[in-house]
């Protein structure tokens, strides 16, 4: 079966003042099977946000193609069903929920895919299941935490019955009980709904919960594998200026100091086992 | 959210709460426009009868519309003693060159009577139906003008977005103040200058916040298949009950019974 | 300048639907040039509570005293007071409104009622401490800059008041690791350079490890830990109450601790874990025993 989203010497440029061009992304090769959760690290300008950007169609490439099930972003006949097969959610919880209650939010989806009101309204009542915001249907979203405002994002999304969901540091904008929720559902979504997950973080300890990391840098994909390979490279990870788990550092300085250690210790549990 | 604007809907089921808000704004309107077109002391006590009938059958709590009065407390004030001065007749009260005058005082305490029932009035339908309704009904009331190439619906969906932004901006603005005051900037003291740097110092900033939060909306709709207006379904459908007749019956028959009586008099 | 929270409550829009209890009695005594920092949840009160020592809010009941005089009066003495503490909400590069870095950075001065030769001294200190200092950048407009460097000038903003108490949200949010690093390392420099108090509030334990001396803990509007970071931030009881959990240094020592290591769990940066640890290994106090939980219970049995 060819890979769901797939990216050919994918090239993007934003135009500048003058005539002039930045290249965002310079000839992507990617492939993402099913099923599979990436994360997709790297520091700022480094073009996460951009090729996120352009699994959905939301940006076109200047060169290459992307193909999400076979189908080319380009081609505007296909517009419509890239998007519904690959959600987004975005970074800012307020920025991207335009009803006044949650089950109209949750609802927007379907209601430009114009489905039926009575297939609308199960698609609403099956998506706040999904992320337990069944109590909330009729609040107005302002008095949700930030948590609860990506959950119900995370909703409207699902109404749309995609295949994947590409999230856009989803996260860094929560408070720590609120990350855990939407880390939690996230995964959950990935491993019971079987949705494709595409996470786009800042924080390793998110990116360990994967099972295969990108990390990008200026425009490029320079690394690419399971977290545990990912993390050995540390010397590279900081070239690029990125963080490693504290557990991970830890096992990675008493390794030089002498200690024998095997690797691919991501957890604290993991560790402690190999010391003892 | 520290923000109770008066009037602000509350959600509960009251009778009222379960109307269609079609039947709900036009019989507001209807009801708005009557005390205009009375005078005597008879029809205004109808009125008001009919008018505190409906209010119970929202189920407002009469301190919350109590409130809703304060707002106007002003311009009433400045209303009533306009009228109460410059209406000509038989004099009350004279103190100088100032007359007060005994059809002023019946003018200053009718047009007084006519500002408060148009805040109770919009007070209790925006208390009995939600932002959200108030759009899909405004919606639907003016549906027939797409017809004629008027964008209702666009307009419905850009109140339906902005009403939500509502307590959004308002939570921004005094965010964006207090980090003003924080540096220094006093909206209240200083010259005409300074206070207009203060006043820049939160609105640009929530100007420009503003467009970025448009930019990041627009894109997530169109991340979520929005392609414009025209072929869009609805997760809610007003339909209209019989509830919704016979309220919608008894409003007309009282307007115009009050209305007629007037006319007899 | 001494900062006394005395018995401190604080309720959003008292009398109305929206009622909220943010702050119940909070007693807190904070001393020149020490270094805080403040965690809990969202609605635990920490916005509020340092709202409150820059003297935006009125307190419900009790009250905040900074050198001796009430933070939210509206006497001069007060008003003194509160110019010199320098408050940073988060994203405070949404605050930027004037058309040139050089008039952003001077917004607060001016109001310090300084002659323009002070002022533009101070802009150009606060630009090199916030490395802004290119002769180019004072002229620029914010809006063209990046995200990092519009914080920086909003920071330096802030900084050219020279406040001797500098409260700072969450400064590194939305930041990359770099960017993170590079921020706290100036924060912390500013610090040990200038002097003044730092009341840094944030949910990153790690940050609040490297910059933090004392660390108070917040729940629903309450005190639920005051002390050393180091006890704090290694106490997982106050932590849950806050929502957070200890960092994975301590919960890392803790698990070895249990399995009968005789080493310290107060040692919260990686580095200091690993010399713990080493050192353990070395003086023989490290025992190697299995850490399956059902044949350790049946040892207790």
């Amino acid at each position: 079966m060819p890979p769901f989203i797939e990216a050919h010497k994918l090239e993007y440029a934003y135009p500048l003042e003058g005539g002039k061009r930045i290249l965002a992304l310079r000839g992507i090769d990617l492939a993402i099977e099913q099923g599979e959760f990436v994360a997709l690290v790297g520091p700022n300008g480094s073009g996460k946000s951009t090729l996120a950007r352009h699994l959905n169609g939301l940006l076109l490439p200047t060169a290459g193609e992307v193909r999400v099930g076979g189908l080319l972003t380009s081609d505007s006949r296909h517009l419509w069903t890239v998007r519904q097969q690959v959600g987004m959610v975005f970074q800012n919880p307020d920025n991207q929920l335009v009803a006044s209650t949650v089950e109209e939010d949750v609802a927007f989806g379907p209601e430009n895919q114009a489905l039926p009101p009575a297939e609308i309204r199960r698609r609403v009542d099956e998506a706040l299941g999904v992320v337990g915001l069944n109590g909330y249907r009729t609040h107005p979203p302002q008095m949700l935490s930030g948590g609860q405002k990506q959950l119900l994002a995370i909703a409207g999304a699902l109404a749309s019955r995609p295949a994947c969901i590409v999230f856009d540091e989803p996260t860094s904008m929560l408070d720590p009980p609120g990350r855990r929720r939407v880390l939690e559902t996230i995964r959950r979504l990935n491993a019971e709904e079987r949705l494709t997950v595409v996470l786009i973080t800042q924080s390793m300890d998110e990116a360990a919960a994967a099972r295969r990391v990108l990390v990008m840098h200026a425009g490029r994909i320079a690394m690419d594998g399971p977290p545990v390979e990912v993390f050995e490279q540390e010397e590279q990870l900081q070239a690029l200026g990125l963080d490693l788990p504290p557990v991970v550092e830890i096992a990675h300085r008493l390794r030089e100091r002498g200690t024998p250690l095997p690797t691919g210790l991501l957890t604290v549990e993991a560790l402690a086992r190999a010391l003892c | 959210m520290n923000l109770l604007l008066p009037g602000m809907y509350v959600a509960a089921d009251s009778a009222l709460h379960r109307l269609d808000p079609r039947v709900k704004m036009g019989a507001a309107l209807l009801l708005m426009a009557v005390p205009f077109a009375i005078q005597h002391l008879a029809s205004i006590l109808l009125l008001s009868a009919l008018v505190a009938a409906i209010a119970y059958l929202s189920a407002a709590p009469l301190p919350a519309l109590a409130r809703t009065l304060r707002t106007v407390l002003w311009l009433g004030f400045f209303m009533f003693v306009f009228y109460l001065f410059t209406t000509p007749g038989r004099p009350l009260v004279t103190v100088g060159k100032i007359v007060m005058t005994w059809e002023g005082l019946g003018a200053a305490a009718t047009q007084v009577y006519r500002l408060c029932l148009l805040v109770v009035l919009s007070a209790i339908l925006t208390f009995t139906t939600s932002p959200a309704q108030l759009a899909h009904g405004l919606e639907a009331l003016l549906g027939p003008l797409t017809r004629i190439g008027l964008p209702v619906r666009e307009f419905a969906l850009v109140l339906t977005i902005a009403l939500r932004f509502v307590p959004t901006l308002f939570e921004e603005i005094d965010k964006i103040a207090k980090a003003q005051r924080a540096r220094g900037a006093d909206p209240g003291a200083g010259g005409v200058r300074q206070r207009v740097r203060g006043w820049t110092s939160v609105f640009v900033p929530i100007f420009i916040s503003a467009f970025r939060r448009a930019d990041e909306l627009a894109t997530a709709m169109e991340a979520r298949g929005f392609r414009g207006t025209q072929q869009r379904t609805r997760l809610y459908q007003l339909r209209l009950t019989r509830w919704d007749l016979v309220a919608a019956l008894v409003v007309v028959a009282a307007c115009l019974a009050i209305v007629g009586l007037e006319r007899l008099r | 300048m001494l900062i006394r929270v005395e018995d401190l409550s604080y309720t959003y829009a008292p009398g109305t639907p929206l009622e909220r209890v943010a702050l119940q009695g909070v007693n807190l005594e904070i001393g020149p040039g020490e270094r805080v920092g403040v965690l809990g949840p969202t609605g635990s009160g920490k916005s509020t509570l340092v709202q409150h020592l820059a003297g935006l809010l009125e307190p419900t009941a009790g009250q905040v005293w900074l050198d001796g005089v009430a933070a939210h009066a509206r006497t001069a003495a007060a008003r003194a007071r509160r110019q010199r503490v320098g408050l940073a909400f988060q994203y405070p590069e949404d605050q930027i409104f004037e058309q040139t870095v050089f008039r952003e950075v001077a917004f607060g001065p001016r109001y310090l009622e300084l002659g323009a030769a002070e002022i533009t001294a101070r802009v150009r200190w606060a630009l090199e401490m916030v490395g802004l200092d290119s002769p180019a950048m004072e002229g620029r407009m914010p809006l063209t800059l990046s995200g990092g460097e519009m914080r920086r000038v909003a920071l330096a903003g802030i900084l050219a008041m020279r406040p001797e108490v500098l409260i700072l949200d969450e400064p590194t949010a939305g930041l990359d690791p770099r960017g993170r690093r590079e921020l706290l390392g100036r924060v912390r420099a500013w610090q040990e350079q200038i002097g003044f108090t730092l009341i840094l509030v944030s949910h990153n334990l790690g940050e609040l490890a490297r910059v933090a001396e004392r660390a108070v803990v917040l729940a629903r509007g309450q005190v639920v830990a005051d002390g050393s970071a180091r006890q704090v931030l290694s106490d997982g009881e106050s932590l849950r109450a806050a929502g957070l959990d200890v960092p994975q240094t301590v919960a890392l020592l803790q698990a070895l601790r249990q399995a009968g290591w005789e080493v310290r769990t107060d040692r919260l940066l990686p580095e200091e874990a690993v010399a713990e640890i080493v050192q353990a290994a070395k003086l023989g106090l490290a025992k190697s025993v299995s850490l399956r939980k059902p044949e350790r219970e049946e040892a207790r049995l």
